[in-house]
């Protein structure tokens, strides 16, 4: 089952005059975890926003299960399914845990653009969403609303539990322990229902246990969710152990790519994490 | 903490109803002048809790809000003016047809006004949210002032610098307060639904929403598509409490958007109830320091009256609550039952 769940075909990204990212060329199998590891600044993060939309890529297109994604709006791209968390966490800091998941679902009521979007690539498997005034259903809390809005806190504690951090349900979302913060935020990514979720340092700033805590907690969603995932790290140890394949970055170019065990041998990512031999 | 029960709220909720039905009919025992204010206040409440929902709920910080009070308030009363009215203040360039031979009832015009004011919300909001930040402020501001000079300028629809006179008083105190009851309903119902979960997720991070599958520009759009419609209401409420209405900008002009401003920022950014609090002290505060701008004598002291004092002390009054509250008096919370309870247990 080697479907391609993402393809990125050589993508390059300029800032006025700095190439951020080298006619890139990766993809990634459903079921997989493959990990995209790099010194700081290769441009790994860079490459994570133009597959959600926050950037647009200078030259290159992205496809997701087929379907050209380069340019299409981040809120289009999260409801055709990819979800992912961020660096420096951002999470909505005022607003309770459960409604910080609740919120990732909203999209629900005005997934119609999306809906739609995939309806013009793939009639038979995406039917046609008919426009719904869902807008005032919601302020005069009709009984459909309502029943949605049910299922939705549903969902969202079932993930809360799933992750383990369900006792924090009303709590603020600022006023949980860091690593509590970083599960909640892939708790919010799951709520959108994703099928490629995409993390970005999850383990940043994490203790030994809280990385181990975190390790399980991917394996977790993988097995549960029948997740993709692609993720950033600087963690090697833990980039070793949870990934199938790795994908290395230096300079915005892809050096070498393969298994955890051919890259902790290869020549050029040793070169590129400790510099040159000269200086060894 | 003790959690009241749904039937706990419920009762306390008709008992507060009750007792405000009760105020409200018998205001007048306090004299005419009282019960204008009364009215005042809930129209002040009104533009405030319609404001909080674009620049506290929403977090996007526009300065228009007094335009669309003002498209409101002329909408209406070019509706409810009689049509021997019209004629007569009209006499530099006669009133346009239709509206020199209609006249409609004070509900179907003030929603008139309400409808109008959001169609122009949308007109302003569509271009100009693609700014943000203080750009959006400035742009905000600026449409303000231009609807503001074109009234002044229109002698052919809204009479010009003449401005209207003669405007039927309907506004009293049931017509205001009603309209602030459905206005605190429908968006305190929007702030605790899924699309107020959004709009507050876009005022703490708009990148974060938008990744979250939030479309982020239709969501402010309709925060501020809503927020007009509701000061349109509160426009055409303000017209007939005036009964004349002039496009100087100490009436309808920035003036008022900056004191709508100071009424939800005192009451607390993003709360409903802390936006009534702010309206109530403003209009409170505003009528009470008129004293100041007469001779007061304290233990035989006279101290002279200065025109502009009471402006002058409300602006320290402003300054000493921000130093003391810095989010306002509520914050970002919502005065509830809960509220008030766990406030007393503390006390």
């Amino acid at each position: 089952m080697a479907e391609n769940i993402l393809r990125v075909d050589d993508i390059t990204i300029k800032f006025g005059g700095l190439t951020a990212v080298n006619s890139l060329a990766m993809h990634i199998n459903k079921g997989e975890l493959v990990g995209l590891i790099g010194p700081n600044g290769a441009g790994k993060t860079t490459i994570f926003n133009v597959i959600t939309g926050i950037y647009k890529p200078t030259s290159g297109k992205a496809f997701f299960k087929g379907i050209d994604i380069t340019g299409l709006k981040p809120h289009i791209i999260n409801q055709i399914g990819i979800a992912r968390t961020f660096q420096n966490i951002r999470l909505f800091s005022d607003m309770t845990v459960l409604e910080n998941v609740m919120v990732a679902q909203h999209s629900f009521f005005t997934d119609q653009k999306a809906m739609n979007f995939l309806h013009d690539h793939n009639s038979k498997k995406y039917p046609k969403v008919h426009w719904k005034p869902w807008f005032f259903s919601a302020i005069l809390k009709t009984p459909d609303y309502l029943k949605v809005e049910k299922q939705m806190r549903i969902y969202a504690m079932d993930l809360l539990k799933i992750l383990d951090i369900e006792q924090y349900i009303d709590a603020k979302a600022s006023s949980l322990p860091y690593g509590q913060q970083r599960k909640l935020e892939i708790a919010r990514a799951l709520a959108s229902k994703p099928s490629l979720l995409i993390l970005d340092e999850p383990a940043a700033g994490m203790n030994q246990r809280e990385s181990q805590d975190l390790l399980d907690t991917i394996r977790k969603i993988m097995k549960d969710f029948s997740m993709t995932i692609l993720l950033i790290e600087h963690d090697m140890k833990f980039v070793m152990n949870i990934c199938e394949r790795i994908y290395v970055l230096d300079y915005g170019k892809l050096i070498a790519h393969g298994k955890p065990m051919e890259i902790q041998n290869d020549r050029k990512v040793i070169e590129a994490y400790l510099g040159d031999e000269a200086y060894v | 903490m003790k959690k009241l029960s749904l039937r706990v709220n419920i009762i306390l909720t008709i008992l507060l109803l009750i007792g405000a039905y009760f105020f409200l009919a018998n205001v007048n025992i306090f004299g005419g002048y009282w019960s204008r204010i009364v009215t005042l206040i809930a129209i002040y409440s009104i533009m405030a809790v319609s404001y909080t929902l674009v620049n506290g709920i929403t977090g996007i910080f526009s300065l228009g809000q007094a335009g669309f009070i003002a498209i409101g308030a002329y909408t209406s009363a070019l509706l409810t003016l009689s049509i021997q009215q019209k004629a007569m203040s009209f006499f530099i360039q006669p009133l346009i047809w239709p509206l020199n031979s209609i006249q409609i009832g004070f509900l179907p015009a003030t929603i008139m006004g309400g409808l109008v004011a959001a169609f122009f919300a949308f007109l302003i909001g569509y271009p100009s949210l693609r700014l943000t930040g203080d750009y959006f402020a400035i742009a905000t501001l600026a449409f303000a002032e231009v609807i503001r000079i074109f009234i002044q300028n229109l002698y052919g629809i809204t009479n010009g610098t003449l401005g209207l006179k003669g405007i039927p008083s309907y506004t009293n105190v049931w017509w205001a307060w009603g309209w602030l009851l459905v206005t605190i309903i429908v968006i305190g119902s929007l702030k605790f639904s899924s699309y107020g979960r959004a709009l507050r997720a876009i005022s703490e991070d708009p990148v974060a929403a938008k990744v979250m599958g939030i479309n982020v520009f239709n969501h402010q759009l309709m925060a501020f598509v809503v927020s007009g419609f509701f000061a349109g209401i509160a426009g055409a409420l303000y017209a007939h409490w005036l009964t004349t209405l002039d496009p100087r900008p100490s009436s309808l002009g920035v003036m008022l958007t900056f004191y709508v401003l100071i009424m939800i920022v005192i009451g607390g950014l993003g709360s409903i109830s802390g936006a009534v609090l702010g309206a109530v002290f403003f209009a409170l505060a505003s009528q009470w320091l008129r004293i100041f701008e007469s001779n007061i004598s304290i233990f035989g002291l006279t101290i002279p009256g200065v025109p502009g004092m009471s402006m002058l002390i409300l602006s320290t009054l402003f300054i000493v609550i921000m130093i003391f509250w810095r989010k306002g008096i509520m914050g970002k919370q919502e005065l509830s039952w809960q509220f008030i309870y766990s406030l007393a247990r503390r006390g």
